[in-house]
């Protein structure tokens, strides 16, 4: 029996299933899909999510249309966190920066997603992260334009670059490049190019 | 198209419109001798921006314009500026911008675009009377040398259009909920007959209410995870007046996933209710003779083969809900030309194809991706007879491979095969009653492979224990069997020839064989007792 706390998931459709319908952009392609589950299922084998067997038997008067593929079936009470979310967020920001989606791979996320998350939202190095992996290209123009004058990613954090008045972020380009170089120097970031504009992807 | 503007500045403190995405703009490509800069074609456009704000038409002159400009090349290395104006826009005013581009260049092309094959870019916008031009967001600009205002733009997330969905032709019949061989037999050439009239992919919203007001066909959407299909038809428990039938689908799909779904079992009943009637029949029977549930199974194994030829078959079925038989993909191609060769019949029927399931909706046409896309559809293509029948690993891949043979000269071979395996397997379902219900079964039994105690019986006790629920709470406390063979028909039925709706003889045609040949016999039966013998009721 699966009780309520499982959800079935497959190639066709596991994002919404998991709570991550917002991820599921119409932008990706098949292949950034793919690598996703791959990553989720992954995810899933290794924190014992898995309910194995948990399709049961088809009875005479049914004719029912399995779900194909790799299909699984997951716990939904061990992704409580979002922790999945996150690195399937950041498998998709490093598929941005050129890695192939094939060559991803849950470990290095994982510990990119730990250093991520030590990074402190008060000096704005959390949030220039974060706009980084939206920006397209990812330099630090880009991450400007994502942050400056927008309501603060993280408003309860007192963050010294937050405009009192308005209530929205007020960094400035040079204090946005001044972290992106800080942050490579911390192996959190790396440089993707020599020469300006420089491009940014997180260091795996 | 609405402009909002946004509450904060730009870090050059500008103000910033905020413009919604629009994949397409009407595009005015020239050609120039001297490749205008952003000054020329600044000073272009506000002489139009003046026309405009000068005409004594209110109509021209009251509204809010927006105009984008492009650089690109083509093929052959020819530069090209495009001035893109808004898709609807009055002729007027298209003609005052041809005008003054003339005086700078040959225009090539007046076209509808995409954003993306002009590489476009908010260039101005004449807001009412206002003139704006957009400017870097973090450059710092004197505003008061200017005769216009300078601001600068962003646009909000794209947005991948939803895909173009038709109405459902008119219906003019309605079906009982309730179905049997001879009601079903009248209705699916009538819903078969639906489809083929379709004009293009419907919604699921539109199928679904189809299906429960016209056809007779319950849907559900089960919300519960201890669903882990995506879809299923599933009879109800059989009575004198047949049985509802039931599509249950996975409530936590994308309502283009259930589309596809519904078509999916949709097609299972328009083909395969005889089969769900008879499996139901079967396990009915099986509540008072255990044994028969595994014979059964073996007579449909031996008739039926694998189920993915049931599954193949509705599929087949089911890519004329999304494709109906006006695609037809051979004519569309040989009308079609691209990026100088033709479009084949296949390609074409996996971009149709793909638009209609999520995740993989393509983005907007652009010929700046045209060499990618085309890519991707041959690898898929390649897959095709790869594909494994019995795990196609999507839907997508399951349906494209059954779009992809429904034309083929084998298919009609296939569906009349399956109709008379399924004919054969009514003809035999009686007779097999019949033996299992004599009580002097045994040696039959024995011939079939089942020793007297049921060693090599599927037994499934869980099942024996409660009727299925089928919504009928009186009829699940005293579950009934209302098709048994009588000891008077019994030779009758072993030797009477039936013919099942499904065989191509006997389309249209009523079928009363079921109801001559056994005399209903209802037998109540309580849970947790021993079914009692037919004679001793």
């Amino acid at each position: 029996m699966i009780d309520d706390d499982q959800v079935t998931i497959s190639r066709d459709s596991f994002l919404e299933p998991l709570g991550m319908a917002d991820l599921a952009d119409g932008e990706r392609s098949r292949k950034e899909f793919d690598a996703l589950f791959a990553l989720a299922v992954e995810y899933c084998g290794t924190n014992h999510l898995i309910v194995a067997g948990a399709i049961p038997g088809q009875a005479l008067s049914e004719l029912a249309w399995k779900v194909p593929g790799t299909a699984i079936t997951v716990r939904l009470g061990g992704l409580g966190d979002g922790e999945l979310k996150a690195i399937l967020g950041l498998a998709l920001f490093v598929i941005a920066s050129g890695v192939p989606p094939t060559a991803l791979a849950l470990t290095p996320l994982v510990a990119a997603l730990g250093r991520i998350r030590k990074l402190r939202t008060a000096y704005g190095e959390r949030s220039v992260v974060e706009a980084l992996a939206r920006a397209k290209p990812a330099d630090a123009r880009n991450v400007l334009l994502a942050l400056y004058g927008k309501p603060c990613l993280h408003s309860d954090a007192g963050c010294r670059f937050l405009d009192g008045e308005s209530g929205a972020c007020a960094i400035s380009l040079e204090e946005v490049e001044k972290l992106l170089a800080w942050l490579v120097d911390e192996k959190v970031l790396r440089q993707l190019n020599p020469t300006e504009p420089i491009e940014y992807g997180i260091a795996l | 198209m609405a402009i909002l503007e946004r509450k904060t500045r730009d870090p050059g403190g500008k103000l910033v419109d905020v413009y919604p995405h629009t994949p397409f703009v009407s595009a005015i490509c020239f050609r120039f001798t001297e490749e205008p800069g952003d000054d020329d074609l600044r000073a272009l456009v506000l002489s139009v921006f003046e026309e405009i704000a000068g005409s004594a038409n209110r109509r021209v002159r009251e509204r809010d314009l927006s105009i984008s400009l492009g650089r690109f090349s083509n093929r052959y290395g020819d530069r090209f500026v495009a001035l893109c104006l808004p898709e609807v826009l009055m002729v007027d005013i298209h003609f005052m911008f041809q005008d003054a581009i003339r005086a700078l260049g040959r225009i090539e092309e007046v076209s509808r675009a995409a954003w993306r094959d002009v590489e476009a870019r908010h260039f101005g916008r004449y807001a009412n009377g206002r003139f704006i031009f957009y400017a870097d967001p973090l450059l710092l600009i004197d505003q008061e040398e200017q005769r216009w205002e300078w601001r600068s733009f962003e646009v909000e997330g794209t947005k991948i259009p939803p895909p173009r969905r038709t109405p459902l032709p008119a219906i003019d019949f309605v079906s009982g909920p309730r179905h049997d061989l001879e009601s079903w037999a009248l209705l699916s050439p009538k819903i078969a007959e639906v489809v083929s009239e379709m004009h293009g992919p419907s919604s699921y919203g539109a199928l679904r209410r189809a299906a429960k007001s016209h056809f007779g066909l319950q849907v559900r959407e089960v919300t519960g995870s201890s669903f882990p299909h995506y879809g299923m038809l599933t009879a109800g428990w059989v009575a004198e007046d047949g049985c509802e039938v039931t599509i249950l689908l996975r409530a936590s799909l994308p309502a283009q996933l259930k589309y596809v779904v519904l078509a999916h079992e949709l097609a299972h009943f328009v083909r395969h209710f005889p089969l769900v009637y008879m499996n139901q029949i079967a396990e009915q029977v099986a509540w008072v003779h255990p044994r028969f549930e595994s014979l059964y199974g073996a007579m449909v194994e031996r008739h039926l083969g694998a189920p993915s030829r049931l599954e193949n078959d509705a599929n087949n079925f089911a890519t004329y809900l999304l494709l109906p038989p006006v695609f037809d993909l051979d004519q569309m191609a040989s009308f079609m030309f691209e990026g100088g060769g033709p479009v084949r019949p296949e390609e074409l029927g996996w971009r149709l194809l793909q638009s209609l399931f999520p995740d993989g909706a393509l983005n907007e046409a652009s010929w700046a991706e045209i060499e990618e896309l085309q890519a991707t559809i041959q690898r898929d293509l390649d897959q095709r007879s790869s594909i494994d029948v019995d795990d196609p690993q999507t839907l997508q891949m399951a349906m494209l491979r059954a779009l992809l043979r429904r034309n083929e000269e084998g298919i009609s071979a296939e569906i009349q095969s399956l109709n008379q395996d399924l004919h054969d397997l009514h003809r035999d379902l009686g007779p097999l009653i019949a033996r299992v219900s004599d009580p002097a079964a045994g040696p039959s039994m024995r011939e079939a492979g089942f020793d007297d105690k049921g060693a090599n019986t599927e037994f499934r006790s869980q099942r024996r224990l409660l009727p299925p629920v089928d919504g009928r709470g009186d009829l699940c406390r005293t579950p009934r069997i209302p098709i048994c063979p009588t000891s008077d028909n019994r030779a009758a039925a072993t030797t009477l020839n039936w013919r099942s709706p499904s065989h191509p003889s006997h389309r249209g045609k009523p079928v009363a064989a079921w109801q001559r040949s056994f005399v209903d016999h209802t037998i109540v039966l309580y849970p947790f007792q021993r079914p009692l013998p037919l004679d001793s009721r």
